[in-house]
């Protein structure tokens, strides 16, 4: 499993959206998501920009960014971050591939190409990324006083 | 910008198609929807498990306006004949927002432009709409499936396909191959409740791509409203056309003598009877439809041979000829003056001694086609 690089502030202009975090726990976690706009820049050439999720409709892509910082005195281990995907959400997979998948609910895990769905009829197909629910990262890195890092998936409106 | 985030929206020249390879959501996620994303974490410190910390944010799906008018299906030019009164030629209304829309129509003649097939060179007249709010293909005509000269469909919801008919008038002037193009043209409401709501406002969305969030109003909490349909103004218009369909008929007839008493029977190369007394002559009227015209129906026939100088011949007489089409007691039809060909449909050809008359029904005579009634008389 890749250590997740520790990173700073995004340099992304957009102000980040509405965040929650709460600061009680040695570990802060926060959320935010970005939804990508296509623009066309002045040479002509595509551009991909993260924008607050202000206009979002069904089709957008966005960008789940979770990032965590160790602000406690004590070195944490056992890392494992759970995001359970929102229903309108259709996950688009992540940056690295360093994530497991649950695709009922969050009872079984594993790698997607290795899961599979048993169809109304009884046949099995292969898991896709649509039928996943829960997305799992097990960092094995202990995270020091004062470490932070982030994941990133990607994700469609369903 | 780290390198994780570059390699997700790195500012080069990535194909669209790339970032597009989004499964089909048809509709999709209602507006107003939420979407939360929550994130647990659970770690250890010093081998003791610790409280998982979450983190959430929300935001909500706005509402996309997106929709299409289309010809319905059987595509194809319907076809009215000189004089029809409601014509009808049908569309289909299908939305795709990720909401209830109304939507208000109306129909228009094109005036001198292309229409689906061929030029548009006429009108039709009291164009009008009638919605098939029950969806079983046909308007009652009554209640909300009333004709009117504008229609409305009353919230339609996401992914619904509904039918809409639209008829006219034809002037008796019209002629065959004329063409006719009607547009019917749907223009999104506030839908959810009864009746037409009030129309989208154009007036922040009408032609802003939609990638490009210039709504300095959006917000991630209320429902902002994007026109996503062709032209992104939240309107949309199909065409349909008709075509006259006129039967062109023209008849023509033609005899033959078959025998006479003196030189015998024709046989086509050496031997011509004359058409002397006593002679058998064989009459043939022949009715042809124009290419591409309407198929003309119930095509009836009747010669008056009263007064002419000749006698109705339906029988063999003794003296008769051999090569001469087998008699009987009635005119026979085909769709060649030789005899040749089989008209189905022919029925009811008979000669009635009383008025001295030969008639018949050809049935149906379709474009391009000939079907004739064949008789034969003996010259006084």
């Amino acid at each position: 499993m890749r250590p997740v690089r520790s990173a700073l502030m995004l340099a992304v202009t957009a102000a980040l959206s509405s965040t929650a975090s709460i600061a009680a726990t040695p570990l802060q976690l926060k959320s935010d998501v970005f939804v990508e706009r296509q623009v066309v820049r002045s040479d002509g050439s595509n551009a991909v920009v993260l924008e607050k999720p202000n206009m979002v409709t069904p089709g957008d892509n966005l960008v789940f960014v979770v990032r965590y910082k160790n602000i406690g005195g004590s070195t944490a281990n056992n890392f494992v971050v759970t995001n359970p995907l929102p229903p309108a959400v259709a996950f688009n997979g992540t940056s690295d591939d360093s994530e497991v998948v649950s695709i009922d609910g969050g009872k079984s895990w594993g790698n997607l190409d290795v899961l599979r769905i048993t169809k109304a009829d009884g046949k099995i197909r292969a898991a896709v990324r649509t039928d996943v629910t829960h997305i799992k990262w097990n960092l094995n890195q202990p995270l020091n006083a004062g470490a932070e890092g982030k994941l990133i998936f990607r994700g469609i409106v369903k | 910008m780290t390198s994780k985030l570059k390699f997700l929206v790195a500012s080069s020249s990535v194909p669209l198609v790339l970032l597009c390879s989004a499964p089909a959501f048809a509709a999709g996620t209602a507006s107003g929807t939420g979407i939360t994303n929550n994130v647990s974490v659970n770690y250890q410190v010093g081998g003791v498990s610790q409280t998982a910390a979450t983190g959430s944010d929300t935001f909500s799906v706005d509402r996309k306006i997106n929709f299409a008018v289309a010809e319905k299906a059987v595509v194809g030019s319907t076809t009215a004949v000189p004089g029809q009164n409601d014509a009808v030629v049908a569309y289909t209304v299908t939305n795709s927002s990720n909401d209830v829309v109304d939507f208000a129509l109306t129909a228009a003649n094109l005036t001198g432009t292309a229409a689906p097939r061929g030029l548009d060179n006429i009108n039709a007249t009291s164009l009008e709409i009638c919605v098939d709010a029950d969806d079983n293909g046909t308007c009652s005509g009554t209640g909300a499936e009333t004709w009117g000269a504008s229609g409305v469909i009353d919230n339609l919801a996401a992914d619904v396909v509904r039918t809409v008919f639209v008829r006219g008038d034809f002037a008796t002037t019209v002629v065959n191959g004329d063409i006719a193009g009607v547009s019917l043209n749907a223009v999104a409401h506030v839908g959810g409740a009864a009746g037409l709501g009030t129309q989208y406002s154009t007036s922040a969305g009408a032609g802003t791509p939609q990638l490009v969030a210039t709504d300095s109003t959006a917000n991630t909490s209320g429902v902002e409203t994007i026109f996503a349909d062709t032209g992104r103004d939240g309107a949309e218009s199909a065409l349909d056309d008709y075509r006259i369909g006129a039967a062109v008929l023209s008849v023509v007839k033609t005899n033959k003598v078959l025998w006479d008493p003196v030189t015998g029977s024709t046989n086509g190369t050496t031997v011509f009877a004359k058409a002397i007394p006593g002679a058998i002559v064989e009459y043939c009227i022949a009715v042809t439809n124009g290419a591409g015209a309407a198929t003309a129906q119930s095509v009836a026939i009747s010669d008056v041979l009263a007064g002419k100088p000749f006698t109705y011949y339906g029988t063999t007489i003794s003296s008769g000829p051999a090569t001469i089409p087998t008699a009987s007691a009635n005119p026979v039809s085909a769709t060649a003056c030789d005899g040749t060909g089989t008209n189905a449909d022919a029925t009811v050809l008979s000669y009635d001694s009383g008025s001295n008359t030969v008639s018949g029904n050809l049935g149906d005579v379709a474009g391009s086609t000939t079907e004739t009634l064949i008789f034969r008389v003996v010259l006084n």
